[in-house]
């Protein structure tokens, strides 16, 4: 079966420094593909070969087997109508309306009033802004500009919807409801949805095909669940391994926001101290009772590494010979309350 | 004639100059301004020569006094006006010496517009002229506004300058009446009818800004 949108030997350079490196990526209709890489890895410039911002030095880009990479003109213009984009840092027109701002690809292509006002109307509901048609992009939430944005991007029914870094802006409760109405969108339409991040969640949120990019090499590809179940390139594995801490962090909140008195600790572990027996060593010395939050170890860069997290009940002074002891282990340890963790 | 109607008249031509000034200012400043911004570096219609000579034109109609530009002006200001003397002969200096003045700051405004928006833009398929008139002059029509209003303000004060070699106007007033009879208070009148003015033009400029700028 030949693929939707197939990036081919794609080289891409600027100067003498390469941004990209014989990449080669085939994405199915109905895909949410998402691209995961750290700043700089060259994930930006490869979403945008997508709709042509940037074209590649060699190699070939086809959409439905056909290859763009030739298009100009007017033919370059209708292609990028039927590609919807939306960007981190939201890029709405600051001097016109929410229901103005949507409307604007239409505008630009000419079509009628009342088809326009139509098509609007449904995409503000689409993603829950009525009531806001008339408010100014400055009046709104980080939230809701990327729903302006979302809606501007879908108001020509794409089939295809890039994501620039979307959510990056937002904090978790925003980015979780924007990840859960681009999932709903793609449910609803099968629209192919291919986005950038340098967030392991988002990949894990709404993906099924993850490709890691690293200094523009493409070093493994996959669907999601294969991917971060085995990762085999380091870069794969620190991802997963931030994506992990993230998640517990946050499970970890609610824990912690639920007891009352008691101290904290986190203890980190390395690859070298990570067999001793830190904790029945603290209980027999100090004679105290140890509550495990949360423990966790993980293989990164072929290092046995791990964490802990601690709740004792015990006063202030004895907390300080216990960090001390612990110290003395050569075991890095901090005290955490409910609003450092 | 009495004085008085004198003060009139010479208020009502002043007036005219500023207004019709300022309009052509703004058609010529913003026609000439977006030709500089799409040919300069990295845009649309990039072409080094051009904007080499037009930013050339710029830079050296900006430095000239304006006293001075106005006499250099004198034959072009002949064949276009076919006079040189009077209220009609002052409208190709003030538009010709102010036009480049608006004509980079509509340049340096079109440049503010965050990088992002344009991309924006570029993203959902616009053409060049739709980049101009839907994305450009909409999103720095404030920054626009809020200049071409010091502008008009300064074009009044030229407009007494250009008074001082016949043009008429409230600068005229002032230098025949005022100055050389020794009129003191047709000096007093004339400089009090101008400040008004600027009062006036000043706060109809906040006044719009206020009403357009959302950011």
């Amino acid at each position: 079966m030949s693929s939707f949108i197939q990036i081919k030997d794609v080289y891409k350079s600027y100067t003498t420094n390469p941004i990209l490196n014989s990449v080669n990526v085939d994405i199915q209709k109905g895909d949410i593909y998402g691209f995961i890489g750290y700043s700089g890895a060259g994930k930006s410039t490869l979403l945008r070969l997508i709709n042509l911002l940037e074209r590649p030095s060699s190699g070939q880009i086809f959409i439905d087997n056909i290859d763009i990479t030739t298009y100009k003109g007017h033919l370059l213009r209708n292609l990028r109508s039927k590609i919807g984009m939306i960007f981190q840092e939201f890029n709405l027109l600051t001097s016109a309306t929410v229901k103005d701002n949507i409307a604007l690809p239409l505008k630009i292509l000419g079509k009628k009033k009342e088809e326009i006002n139509k098509t609007v109307e449904e995409l503000i509901a689409l993603v829950h802004l009525e009531g806001k048609e008339h408010c100014y992009p400055s009046q709104l939430s980080g939230g809701q500009k990327q729903r302006v944005g979302i809606a501007r991007a879908l108001v020509n029914n794409p089939n295809i919807l890039l994501c620039d870094e979307a959510t990056s802006a937002l904090d978790p409760a925003n980015t979780k409801s924007i990840l859960k109405l681009l999932k709903n969108i793609q449910a609803k339409t099968n629209i192919t949805i291919i986005l950038i991040t340098h967030e392991m969640d988002v990949i894990a949120e709404i993906c099924n095909k993850v490709a890691v990019i690293d200094n523009g090499y493409i070093v493994e590809s996959g669907l999601v669940s294969e991917v971060f179940q085995n990762p085999k390139h380091s870069i794969t594995k620190e991802f997963v391994v931030k994506g992990y801490e993230n998640k517990t962090k946050d499970d970890l909140d609610l824990i912690i926001d639920n007891i009352a008195g008691g101290k904290f600790l986190k203890l980190h572990f390395d690859g070298v101290n990570v067999k001793n027996s830190i904790l029945s060593d603290v209980i027999l010395k100090f004679q105290i009772k140890v509550n495990i939050l949360e423990a966790s170890t993980y293989n990164a860069h072929e290092n046995t590494a791990g964490y802990m997290i601690l709740h004792i009940n015990v006063e202030d002074n004895q907390l300080n010979d216990i960090v001390n002891f612990i110290k003395s282990q050569n075991i890095v340890v901090e005290v955490i309350n409910n609003e450092s963790i | 004639m009495n004085q008085y109607n004198k003060l009139i008249t010479a208020t009502i031509e002043t007036l005219y100059l500023t207004g019709i000034s300022t309009v052509f200012v703004a058609i010529f400043g913003l026609i000439l301004g977006i030709i500089l911004f799409v040919t300069s570096k990295e845009q649309i219609l990039a072409n080094k020569t051009l904007y080499f000579i037009l930013s050339s034109f710029v830079n050296i109609i900006r430095s000239i006094p304006f006293i001075i530009l106005i006499i250099l002006l004198l034959p072009i200001t002949k064949i276009l006006m076919g006079t040189i003397l009077g209220v009609k002969a002052a409208y190709p200096a003030l538009v010709i010496g102010i036009s480049p003045f608006y004509a980079r700051i509509v340049e340096t405004s079109f440049k503010e517009v965050k990088k992002g928006i344009i991309e924006a833009g570029k993203s959902f398929g616009v053409t060049n002229l739709q980049m101009i008139f839907k994305i450009l002059i909409p999103e720095s029509l404030p920054n626009l506004v809020s200049n071409l209003t010091t502008l008009a303000i300064s074009i009044l004060g030229y407009t007494a300058m250009a008074g001082v070699i016949g043009a008429g106007g409230l600068g005229n007033l002032a230098y025949i009446e005022g100055f050389q009879r020794n009129n003191q208070i047709m000096i007093v009148l004339s400089t009090l009818i101008i400040l008004i003015l600027v009062f006036i033009i000043q706060h109809t400029g906040d006044y719009i800004y206020k009403k357009i700028d959302k950011k």
